[in-house]
């Protein structure tokens, strides 16, 4: 169904493998994602996706096979904030930035601008335990959005939160994709939320991963928040029916 | 209530703990006083064997210069010696936690090292540093580094491997690791290793001055109770030990004081 050239493409795996010892995380995987797309990968617990985004992400080395991606800044979101507990919050954003050597003035700036992004202007000098787990995260987003990334990578970044922050996370994340239009891959268990991310969802198999369907989700949402609720919850519904169906199917 | 105004509330109430914290100490204290006036009145011990504690602050009391003086040399070397011992102990457990093999050959030979008793090596200390200040911070040093070393080590050691994971992610460089992650994540660990290691010095330094310390208007206590003691002026070495005593507590008071205000900051949370 992805019919991008190899040019466009700002991800390719080819027969990409991972084993742990005698035990295969990931079995040949071949993928082509495009540049400034929005992909999600559902699967069963422990099934291999996140060594999956892990590997996208260079954290981890394929058994064989290969990964090539056109160059640019990666990002990498974890399932928790990772915030170093003895720095404000301004400065651990600025952190990604600092690493690479950008001047302490420019740094900080562009640190405010990214926590404005998610919605924390006020909380630039609190510290990571002042703040419910919802801003950690927050905060961690900003962190990965701060270096400008071509590629965001998340693995499940908000499965440790409430519904409802939850959901508010979400939207925020589609709104930025929908601005700032970098190529993201999530990680997710959960179906609703892959269908109101995503605009292409990758179905894996229990261990070891293969992609078992690949399928396109209505583009719901050009811009969440201009949507009325009823109509949001609506076609979140249709899509999780849609993609539920899919992955049922896939199974047969 | 305003943030200032709970401050100023935590440091009163702080304030009044120490006091009551004070009270036990403080009565412990006077009465080895009376005891000691009581043992010596009521045996009649000679000075010699024993002064009486008025006879203590009598002798410190008419000429207090000298005694000052003294303490103000071991206080330096002390100081100086401590803070040798601080950086170079962190650099070292730092180097010592770049690589596992580097501390498996080099930990061990640490750990041999501070085994050897000082006043065996004392000796060479003045064959090597002269008599006078450098050998007596060298033995400071000697003394009080392994704290810092094992305690800094033991810190890098413990850091959240995801945050490692993070500044891998981040493309962070080894000492970028070390300075932004390692050393940060272990303060608290080496902060302990300060304080056993403040303990240590002065004990450092006035066995320096036994061995190695020159004699003089600038003598420093260990010197003093070395003169004292072969004069049989006990009350003398009495006023000397009590001085070493306070500049060893300052140390540690310091350390501990400026612990607790650096870890205020950085185990927030935790």
């Amino acid at each position: 169904m992805n019919s991008n050239t190899a040019t466009m493409c700002s991800l390719k795996l080819a027969g990409v493998s991972r084993a742990f010892g005698a035990v295969a995380a990931v079995d040949s995987v071949n993928l082509s994602l495009a540049a400034g797309s929005f992909t999600a990968m559902v699967g069963p617990s422990g099934c291999g996706k996140t060594t999956l985004l892990r590997m996208m992400g260079e954290l981890e080395i394929p058994s064989a096979g290969q990964i090539s991606r056109t160059s640019g800044t990666v990002s990498f979101c974890f399932q928790e904030p990772r915030l170093l507990p003895w720095r404000t919050l301004l400065e651990n954003v600025a952190l990604p930035l600092e690493l690479t050597g950008v001047e302490r003035h420019e740094r900080l700036e562009r640190a405010a601008r990214a926590l404005a992004l998610v919605q924390l202007d006020d909380a630039h000098t609190r510290y990571p335990h002042q703040l419910s787990g919802g801003m950690q995260m927050r905060a961690s987003i900003a962190r990965a959005l701060v270096s400008r990334p071509q590629l965001l990578l998340l693995d499940e970044p908000f499965s440790g939160l409430d519904e409802i922050t939850r959901h508010e996370l979400d939207a925020e994340l589609r709104a930025l994709w929908e601005r700032e239009r970098f190529t993201a891959i999530v990680v997710t268990h959960s179906i609703p939320e892959a269908a109101f991310l995503a605009e292409r969802v990758l179905v894996f198999s229990p261990r070891p991963a293969r992609v078992v369907a690949d399928i396109a989700t209505p583009m719901i949402v050009r811009d969440a928040r201009a949507w009325t609720s009823d109509a949001l919850a609506a076609c979140v519904r249709e899509a999780s029916t849609a993609l539920l169906h899919a992955i049922v199917e896939a199974r047969r | 209530m305003t943030p200032r105004a709970s401050i100023r509330g935590a440091m009163r109430a702080r304030i009044l703990s120490t006091m009551r914290a004070c009270i036990g100490p403080t009565a412990t204290i006077v009465t080895a006083i009376a005891a000691w006036a009581i043992f010596k009145y009521s045996f009649s011990v000679k000075d010699f064997m024993l002064p009486s504690p008025l006879g203590v602050a009598r002798v410190f009391l008419e000429d207090p210069s000298p005694f000052l003086l003294g303490m103000r040399e071991t206080a330096i070397s002390a100081v100086i010696g401590f803070s040798i011992a601080v950086v170079g102990g962190v650099l070292l457990g730092s180097v010592l936690s770049l690589s596992r093999t580097i501390e498996r050959s080099v930990y061990p030979v640490t750990l041999l090292f501070q085994m050897v008793p000082l006043v065996a090596i004392a000796p060479l200390l003045v064959i090597w540093c002269g008599f006078g200040r450098p050998a007596i911070i060298a033995s400071t040093v000697i003394v009080s580094i392994f704290p810092v070393i094992a305690n800094t080590l033991a810190g890098l050691r413990a850091r959240d491997p995801k945050l490692d994971e993070l500044f891998a992610v981040l493309g962070a460089g080894r000492l970028a690791c070390w300075w932004k992650l390692a050393l940060p994540s272990a303060v608290a660990s080496i902060v302990t290793g300060l304080r056993i290691s403040a303990g240590l010095a002065t004990i450092g330094t006035i066995s320096g001055e036994f061995i190695a310390a020159e004699g003089g208007p600038r003598a420093p206590l260990g010197m003093l109770i070395m003169t004292s003691l072969r004069q049989f002026q006990t009350d003398r070495v009495f006023v000397s030990v009590a001085l070493a005593a306070c500049v060893g507590f300052a140390l540690f008071g310091f350390v501990s004081v400026a612990s607790r205000v650096l870890l205020a900051r950085w185990t927030r949370g935790r």
